[in-house]
Formats: C-alpha cells, sequence, structure tokens
C-alpha cells in the first residue's frame, strides 16, 4: 500500500537531498567567487540545480490518481552562461594581452539570498518529519 | 447498539486520510521551489461531510425516554463508512499568487496545515486507543 508512513518520509527526504544540493552550489559559487580558471581552465561559470516534481514509483502515482508527481528530484545542474566581470590586473597569469582578467559570473548576495531560501526549505522539511515521526507514535500509542 | 459499532472504521479511515494528507502536503514543501508546481490538497471532511448528510448519522433516539434531537430518527441511523473512499479526492490547490517561476506553494500555510494535520491525526488515534479501552474495560468485567 502505498498511503504509508515511510512515503511521507521518501518525499520529504527528497526535499531535502534537493535542499541540500541548492546549498552545495551556492556555497560551490561562493567559494569561486574569485576563481579565474577551473578545471577545465576556463573561468568559473556559477551553476544552478534545475528542480523537478518527480514521482517516486509507479505504486504512488496510482493511488493518489494521474498527475500525482510527488516528490522532488534536481533534474539536472546547469552553468549560468552570463558573462563575468573583467577587472584591470596586469600582473595576473591569468589576464588577456589588455591586462585584464575575467572573474566568474558569481554575485555574493545572490548566492547568500539563495543559502537562506534553500535553509528555510530544508528546515520545512526537517519539520515534516518530525510531525510524522510523532504521527507514527500516536498511532503505535492506539494499541497500548 | 452494537459493541462494534462504526466508530473503530470510521477513526481507521480518518487516520488513513490524514497520512494521505500529510503526503500531499509534505510533498508540497519538497516543491516549495520547484519552478511551475501547483500545490494539491486533500478534502476528506468534504466527503465525510457528505457521508454525514446523506447516510444521517446525527444522534438517534433509541429509547422511548431519549431527547428528541434534531434531524435524528430513529433506528441504526449509521452511514456506510466503509465506502468513504479517502484516496480519490486529491485535486490541485490553486495556491497563493505564483511566484516568478510560477511556484504556487506557500510553504508557510503548508507548514500550519502540516501541524494542524498532525494534530488531527493525534485526536483520531487517542479516540481509538479510547474506544479499544473501553472494549477492554468490557471484556475484562473488571
Amino acid at each position: 500500500m502505498a498511503n504509508d508512513f515511510f512515503s511521507a518520509m521518501n518525499i520529504s527526504a527528497s526535499g531535502l537531498a534537493a535542499e541540500r544540493t541548492r546549498v552545495n552550489l551556492a556555497t560551490s559559487n561562493l567559494a569561486n567567487a574569485e576563481s579565474t580558471r577551473g578545471p577545465d581552465g576556463k573561468v568559473y561559470k556559477r551553476q544552478d540545480p534545475v528542480l523537478e516534481a518527480a514521482s517516486f514509483s509507479n505504486e504512488m502515482s496510482g493511488a493518489l490518481g494521474s498527475g500525482g508527481e510527488l516528490g522532488v528530484k534536481v533534474s539536472r545542474i546547469v552553468e549560468d552562461q552570463s558573462e563575468g566581470r573583467r577587472v584591470y590586473s596586469p600582473g595576473h597569469p591569468d589576464a588577456d594581452g589588455d591586462g585584464f582578467i575575467t572573474l566568474p559570473n558569481v554575485n555574493p548576495v545572490h548566492e547568500v539570498v539563495n543559502l537562506m531560501t534553500a535553509q528555510r526549505g530544508y528546515d520545512a522539511n526537517a519539520t515534516a518529519v518530525e510531525t510524522l515521526k510523532t504521527m507514527a507514535g500516536r498511532a503505535l500509542d492506539i494499541a497500548k | 447498539m452494537k459493541l462494534f459499532d462504526s466508530t473503530l472504521t470510521l477513526l481507521e479511515k480518518s487516520l488513513d486520510a490524514r497520512l494521505t494528507r500529510h503526503t500531499v502536503l509534505s510533498a508540497n514543501l519538497a516543491n516549495a521551489n520547484t519552478p511551475g508546481y501547483v500545490p494539491k490538497d486533500v478534502n476528506f471532511e468534504a466527503t465525510l461531510n457528505k457521508m454525514v448528510s446523506e447516510g444521517g448519522s446525527t444522534p438517534v433516539a433509541t429509547e422511548p425516554g431519549h431527547f428528541a434531537i434534531d434531524g435524528g430518527s430513529t433506528g441504526s441511523g449509521h452511514a456506510d463508512f466503509m465506502s468513504v473512499n479517502t484516496r480519490t479526492t486529491v485535486s490541485e490547490d490553486a495556491g497563493t499568487q505564483p511566484s516568478i517561476d510560477g511556484n504556487r506553494v506557500d510553504a508557510d500555510k503548508t507548514a500550519v496545515e502540516l501541524a494542524q494535520n498532525g494534530m488531527q491525526y493525534g485526536a483520531a488515534a487517542k479516540a481509538a486507543g479510547k474506544k479499544l479501552a473501553i472494549l477492554r474495560y468490557v471484556a475484562d468485567g473488571q
């Protein structure tokens, strides 16, 4: 039966995982705010997760009717293709012929706001798990 | 009055519906940042109210000395709660004004509903426990 405690817990767990991915990417962007080269030798580009509502199992979507997509998953991680900042720094080893370096397209304010909303989302999902645990405890108490 | 009446069946349906609602609400919370997501909800109360009004599960006078209760009738008067389906009523909830990415989940409202739902689950579980305690009391004869 799909309508059980563990389905609900798996959904909340998917929310926790997605929010943690958002935190990971935001901190990665923050940490690389000044990185003039990435693993491929080019300037670092900020990364964003693409979230998508996802059903876990056919069983679950069957129980809740069609379109019962539940839970969330990070369908892919995309690089923000916007241009980075150009700064004049002739002594820098990555400077071009004109003495400019390209810094990543990371805006720390933007990343910190992302961090805050991701943390709030994480908290909300954690609260849902806590409520579910209380409910399970109450159900077990019926037999007392 | 039967010893095993529809009380436990109804409570079981209620617990089932609350758990379904928890699943749906926590899915809304999990998708609070998914672009274009429209939240869902379970309207168990509407189904139950319909059952009660159609099945006449109002208090009934079963003895001549009982006070008359408006809307009550003599007889068993219990709706067929076994037929209450708690799964078919998941519907899309228009939610609030969509954010810029089309998401309509209101995280605060959902969190409050989740807490209310948990308390209602606890109440139904407690009532079921009390009903069983009564039966146990009768069975033990003490």
